[in-house]
């Protein structure tokens, strides 16, 4: 995956949200950033091993020992930002 | 995408942001209670300690997965700063810079240095690589140091070379006068505690100020992480201000020490033993500086590689490269090198007035640009700290001096 992707990625592009005002994309911009991180935590906490998940961790060293720990972790990553999109729109769907 | 879109459309002016958190919340809590309890605490847990700059890690790997539309433009080749033509005896020719493509201003998620490597004396750990990612793999915090070591080890050898006692090259807006008035409010600050590894890294003097009983007192700037054993109750055993380049030191009798942890900013304040006439004027800053893309910085202080060749002061023009905010933390990238012993350098830009007003604290180091290693620089935000007495903590010594 291309550098430039990573340094570009954008919750309100992501998620569909494009139409929004300047001013809600910038106020709901890091407040989906932590919504998201918060499901990926969560989603890694799922899989990971119960060995692994003993002790002290910090979202930082979860991280780090999932990438040692699962193959292809940034592959479940991206499945899980697709899960994320996918109940987001279903949920924003029914609302409307 | 287009159905999320469509939807909004449909609903005319939603009571959008309510309504977006909302989805995401439920998608949150549905994911949450698919967890068996024990796991659910340990996820809670863990969800807590999310800060902006832990998020953002997150979405360093999580995200370039979820971004595939864009097609990546093709890279911008500069040339290097002109101190690394310097590099006689450097084992191998700098590598250009590919740089990341034009940001839309609006500052939004991306990878940061959320944990970007401090330039402190002990290196991070290093790294577990991840051996299936089909991502280009970012530099570990000790490849990082290698290579900027190895690049500034080579610059200092070949300025010592020329008999010159500091890197700097005049460049863009900067003259020899700027590099110098940076240089004279800029000082080496040496800190060791009791049982934790100490440093040496770089402050400089943003107030003095005489109170009514006569005492002078001094603030230094610098970045919080090498202070971190202090505010986590470390005993400080030595802690020594001075100007090595001009065989300066300043003992002084009474010090106190105030943080912004989140914005890696420090400020020590200090009551020297004697006035000394030594100490040039406080450096001119300003906090919440806002600046653009391209603006041209200056960044003078004390990487450890540099003493050691006898070089002693690095001063380098540079230039932003890209800034990154989320909530009220801001990361800004600049095309200096960091270094061990770099940390909490002024970095200066001209400001609209034509003054060299200091904007930020050189904080750590950019992983991702493996080919040169870029400096992440701190905003300032200091006023306040340094206006309240109440944020200060003393500092007892037990000496002043590590001699």
């Amino acid at each position: 995956m291309a550098k430039h992707q990573l340094i570009n990625f954008d919750p309100i592009k992501f998620l569909g949200l494009e139409n929004l005002t300047r001013k809600d994309k910038e106020a709901l911009t890091p407040k989906l950033i932590a919504k998201i991180s918060e499901y990926l935590v969560i989603r890694t906490v799922e899989i990971l091993p119960e060995k692994i998940l003993r002790g002290d961790l910090t979202p930082e060293t979860l991280l780090k020992k999932a990438q040692g720990e699962i193959p292809d972790y940034d592959k479940r990553l991206r499945s899980f930002l697709e899960d994320f999109k996918t109940e987001f729109q279903e949920n924003l769907r029914s609302h409307g | 995408m287009v159905e999320a879109q469509a939807v909004i459309e449909q609903a005319g002016t939603l009571e959008t942001a309510g309504t977006i958190l909302a989805a995401a919340d439920k998608v949150v809590s549905r994911a949450r209670a698919a967890l068996t309890p024990a796991r659910r605490q340990k996820a809670g847990r863990i969800a807590g300690l999310l800060t902006a700059a832990a998020a953002i890690t997150y979405l360093l790997f999580a995200g370039g997965c979820a971004a595939p539309e864009a097609a990546p433009p093709p890279p911008i080749t500069t040339p290097a700063p002109p101190w690394l033509k310097l590099t006689t005896p450097s084992p191998s020719p700098p590598p250009t810079e590919t740089r990341e493509p034009t940001r839309t201003p609006t500052l939004t998620s991306t990878p940061t240095p959320s944990s970007p490597p401090t330039p402190s004396e002990t290196p991070a750990p290093t790294r577990t690589p991840t051996p299936t990612s089909t991502r280009r793999p970012t530099l570990t915090d000790k490849e990082v140091y290698e290579r900027t070591e190895k690049l500034l080890s080579a610059t200092a050898t070949a300025v010592a070379i020329k008999g010159a006692d500091n890197s700097f090259v005049p460049e863009g807006p900067f003259r020899q006068e700027h590099f110098d008035q940076v240089r004279g409010g800029t000082y080496s600050l040496t800190i060791y505690y009791e049982g934790v590894p100490g440093r040496r890294v770089t402050c400089w003097l943003a107030r003095a100020e005489k109170s009514s009983d006569g005492d002078e007192f001094y603030y230094f700037i610098t970045a919080e992480h090498p202070l971190k054993p202090f505010f986590a109750g470390s005993p400080v055993s030595t802690m020594e201000i001075a100007q090595p380049d001009k065989e300066s030191s300043f003992p002084f009798a009474r010090a106190w020490a105030a943080a912004l942890t989140e914005d890696d900013l420090a400020v020590i304040k200090v009551e020297f033993e004697k006035n000394h006439a030594l100490l040039a004027d406080p450096l001119p800053w300003r906090d919440n500086v806002e600046f653009k893309k391209s603006e041209p910085i200056i960044s003078v202080g004390y990487p450890g590689v540099f003493v050691t060749e006898n070089t002693i002061v690095a001063g380098e023009a540079g230039k932003v490269t890209k800034q990154i905010a989320v909530d009220s933390l801001r990361f800004v990238w600049v095309t200096t090198l960091s270094s061990r012993g770099g940390s909490g350098s002024p970095v200066a830009i001209i400001d609209e007035a034509g003054e060299l007003t200091v904007w930020g604290v050189l904080s750590g180091m950019d992983k991702e640009n493996v080919e040169r290693p870029q400096a992440v620089i701190r905003n300032l935000k200091i006023k306040a700290l340094i206006d309240s007495p109440d944020n200060f903590r003393p500092i007892p010594l037990t000496n002043t001096s590590p001699s």
